[in-house]
């Protein structure tokens, strides 16, 4: 069963799930970004952590049809799959420039979410007094965002809507959050760890 | 607006820099009050509901709003400064809650750099320098000077390590282990650092294949259950995952929070009133009389007399405070701003599995064998183009969780679609980011001030930050980057990537300098204890008394400066009438 929508409309969920797919596509072994669950995670964001980013995605992902229809004549989700991702190669670049190869390392944890000239989610620029509300500038700015929050709905704990039954985990053979590691589970060289994986609410 | 009953000493912010001075005043019997902008949180907060990578890491959900505490930045003095996000938590106990836990003294030669440096290269080398405006100055005080303070924070704030260097006999407990170039300790560390994990394994292969000499990094974390001198005992690490960024769930890592301020609060003496904003400091005649700060939850605004205040806030914070309290030092309040920036280089592996994900940041190896001058013989014959001087640590971090580690990405991988899947399925456990931590240097284009253009919500000027990568900088980071490769290379990694560029940031945890200590009153904002000049009831803590930098992380350093000036209010090594009359 699919979970309720408090900000998408049923026109908008196929768009979202489609650009979650493309960037984390799913096949027979590993899940994909569809069926992780991933435009719910956005979704709830949406409505409350990323609130003032709301007009941003109800622009944005009108950009994302009108420009899939200039482009190939279609809707996004009307566009074959070698099409789709033609399209995301223009808007989201392929591969990125080297800058971005920058480690997040620990010099800030908010590092991977300083995009010049875009808004924070959760408070940014806009946040400061006599600042402006958010904007962003075009669509291949748009889409950078949506693959952030794509990233986090597939990476986070699957508390917040994505990362279904911890499939994204499972997959990357990463076994969540643990109170204790011994020191046998430290030095394994030869394998990924072969441990429960667990989350927030498995503690 | 109300006014509140006079205290002795008036702490204007409860962040790492706080906790010390607090604890040891209170102890003594003067009446003590925090005021601190942030919330009162405690261990209860940080359990396993927080083992949380969006919130915490990724989100920043310590960190203050923009709207609360804000910061420009501009590289280039050109331009008009942009808003930027402050990195540092606003709580009780300050960013110590949710830092590293790497717990470094400072080198010897860290305390005399520009004696040193001169001596070293002469003139002629660093005349390069000089073009850049580099403005380094001695401290007014020495390693020895120190060396019972470093002593002190370490046995009673808990520090783990190999000892590199007691009295002179060199990796003294362990021929394999300790830091052979760190400065002199008069006894060992009260306990030993984290053990070593599947990252560090394999960064040790590699630097020991080139001959250098790795160590575990001391660290403020207890590896056992620890008692310090004050009765306080706090638990061993579980080797959890969530360490930097995060609350400790079990208080193993160190925190004024949890190491200092439950010791002050037992003596009766110590208030701590959270969400108190402090907007200006009032002074008459050259002596500070109290501070006006507002109640956050009710907005009221009140005024707390006292005798003897001390700037325990951020560096901006503090700095701004100052500023906009008129309080200018003569120009010399703001300056000399520092913080780092350098490579990046990470790697992946295919022969083995590291699970970087499964320990704490700083379960770490690393070596200081191009920090300081250690390699200065190698530095001098480099070209008139390459030399630099100072240099970095270099170590490998864990806790690579996947919401923390989605960047470590080679560049010539696409940032979405199959073939970034693919890379992390691959990879996820399989990689190794270092960290670099370059020394910068004073500039006098690199410095702290009001920011023109921008208020925050109680209509107080924010800091703006200024501050470039110079000649110095970049050379070193292409240095660091070369040889930070090549220590990956040796430890067998399938494939080394990074970026050489420094790219300088506003912030990044490490920001100092802007109140400097010094002998010169014309030249500096206190004198060796952190009294100011200007107003002598002022103490300063915290990074931004640092003249100069080094190469370490700066907390411990800031502990130990924070006895160091607790210790001349209580021997009555200073004269709250005069700075200039001290012993």
């Amino acid at each position: 069963m699919r979970a309720g929508y408090s900000f998408f409309s049923p026109g908008e969920v196929p768009i979202v799930e489609a650009l979650a797919e493309l960037i984390w596509p799913g096949d027979d072994e590993t899940i994909g970004g569809r069926d992780a669950g991933v435009a719910v995670s956005i979704d709830r964001a949406l409505s409350g952590a990323y609130m003032d980013m709301q007009p941003v995605y109800r622009l944005g992902l009108e950009w994302v049809d009108q420009a899939a229809n200039d482009e190939y004549g279609a809707n996004l989700v009307d566009l074959d799959a070698e099409q789709q991702v033609a399209f995301l190669e223009t808007h989201l670049g392929m591969p990125e420039p080297a800058a971005s190869a920058t480690p997040a390392a620990e010099a800030s944890p908010v590092a991977s979410l300083e995009v010049e000239g875009m808004p924070l989610p959760g408070g940014g620029a806009n946040m400061l007094a006599g600042g402006d509300p958010p904007e962003v500038a075009d669509l291949d700015a748009f889409l950078q965002i949506v693959r952030t929050h794509v990233i986090e709905g597939l990476f986070a704990d699957p508390v917040y809507g994505g990362n279904r039954d911890k499939r994204v985990w499972a997959d990357l053979h990463y076994g969540g959050p643990y109170y204790v590691h011994t020191e046998e589970q430290q030095l394994t060289m030869d394998s990924p760890l072969d441990i429960p994986i667990q989350s927030i609410a498995d503690l | 607006m109300a006014q509140q009953p006079r205290k002795d000493v008036v702490i204007i912010g409860y962040g790492a820099a706080a906790g010390p001075i607090s604890t040891e005043l209170a102890k003594a019997g003067y009446s003590v009050v925090a005021l601190e902008r942030g919330e009162w949180r405690t261990t209860d907060d940080f359990s396993g509901r927080t083992f949380d990578t969006l919130r915490f890491a990724h989100r920043g959900e310590l960190l203050p709003k923009q709207s609360e505490v804000a910061l420009t930045f501009r590289s280039d003095l050109e331009d008009v400064a942009r808003p930027t996000q402050y990195i540092m938590a606003n709580m009780v106990g300050g960013a110590s809650v949710h830092w590293s836990g790497q717990s470094w003294r400072y080198y010897e030669e860290d305390f005399h750099l520009r004696t040193t440096l001169e001596e070293m290269y002469g003139a002629e080398r660093l005349a390069y320098l000089e073009e850049d405006g580099a403005n380094i100055q001695d401290w007014p005080l020495t390693y020895e000077e120190l060396e019972p303070y470093y002593d002190k924070m370490e046995y009673y704030i808990g520090v783990g390590g190999f000892p590199g260097n007691i009295q002179g006999e060199i990796r003294p407990v362990n021929p394999e282990e300790g830091n052979p170039f760190e400065a002199p300790r008069e006894r060992d560390f009260p306990m030993r650092p984290l053990r070593d994990n599947a990252t560090d394994i394999t960064f040790r292969e590699g630097a020991l294949a080139l001959g250098l000499n790795p160590f575990h990094v001391p660290t403020a974390i207890n590896t056992e259950a620890y008692t310090n001198p004050d009765g306080l005992e706090r638990p061993a690490c579980s080797y959890c995952a969530f360490c930097t960024d995060y609350g400790c769930w079990n208080d193993s890592k160190a925190s004024s929070l949890v190491a200092l301020l439950p010791t002050a609060l037992e003596t009766g003496n110590m208030e701590v009133r959270p969400n108190s904003h402090v907007l200006r400091i009032n002074h008459e005649n050259g002596r500070a009389v109290s501070v006006d700060y507002l109640d956050l939850i009710t907005g009221e605004q009140h005024t707390q007399p006292g005798d003897i205040f001390y700037m325990g806030a951020y560096t901006f914070q503090n700095v701004r405070t100052l500023l906009h309290s008129g309080i200018t030092g003569g120009g010399q309040v703001g300056k000399y701003f520092m913080n780092r920036s350098g490579p990046s280089v990470s790697a992946y592996f295919d022969d083995r599995y590291l699970n970087g994900w499964a320990g704490p940041a700083v379960q770490r190896q690393g070596l200081d064998d191009y920090n300081g001058e250690n390699n200065a013989e190698e530095k001098m014959q480099l070209s008139d183009e390459d030399f630099f001087v100072r240099g970095a640590f270099i170590g490998s971090p864990s806790q690579r969780h996947p919401l923390e580690a989605y960047n470590i990405v080679p560049p010539d991988v696409p940032r979405w679609g199959r073939a970034f899947k693919d890379y992390w399925l691959e990879n996820f456990n399989r990689i190794i980011s270092l960290q670099i931590l370059q020394e910068p240097l004073p500039y006098e284009t690199s410095y702290i001030d009001l920011d023109p253009n921008y208020v925050d919500q109680y209509g107080v000027p924010v800091a703006r930050v200024q501050r470039q990568a110079k000649q110095n900088e970049i050379r070193m980071s292409r240095y660091m980057f070369q040889k930070a490769t090549e220590i990956l290379e040796a430890a067998g990694a399938a494939r080394v990537w990074g970026n050489s560029t420094p790219r300088p940031t506003a912030t990044m945890t490490h920001d100092t300098g802007g109140l400097r200590m010094g002998s010169d009153p014309s030249m500096s904002v206190t004198n060796k204890y952190g009294q100011m000049w200007e107003i002598p009831n002022i103490l300063v803590g915290g990074g931004a008394l640092l003249p100069t930098m080094s190469g370490h992380n700066p907390t411990e350093t800031i502990w130990t400066l924070s006895y160091w000036t607790a210790d001349a209010v209580l021997e009555n090594k200073i004269d709250l009438e005069d700075a200039q009359a001290f012993t």
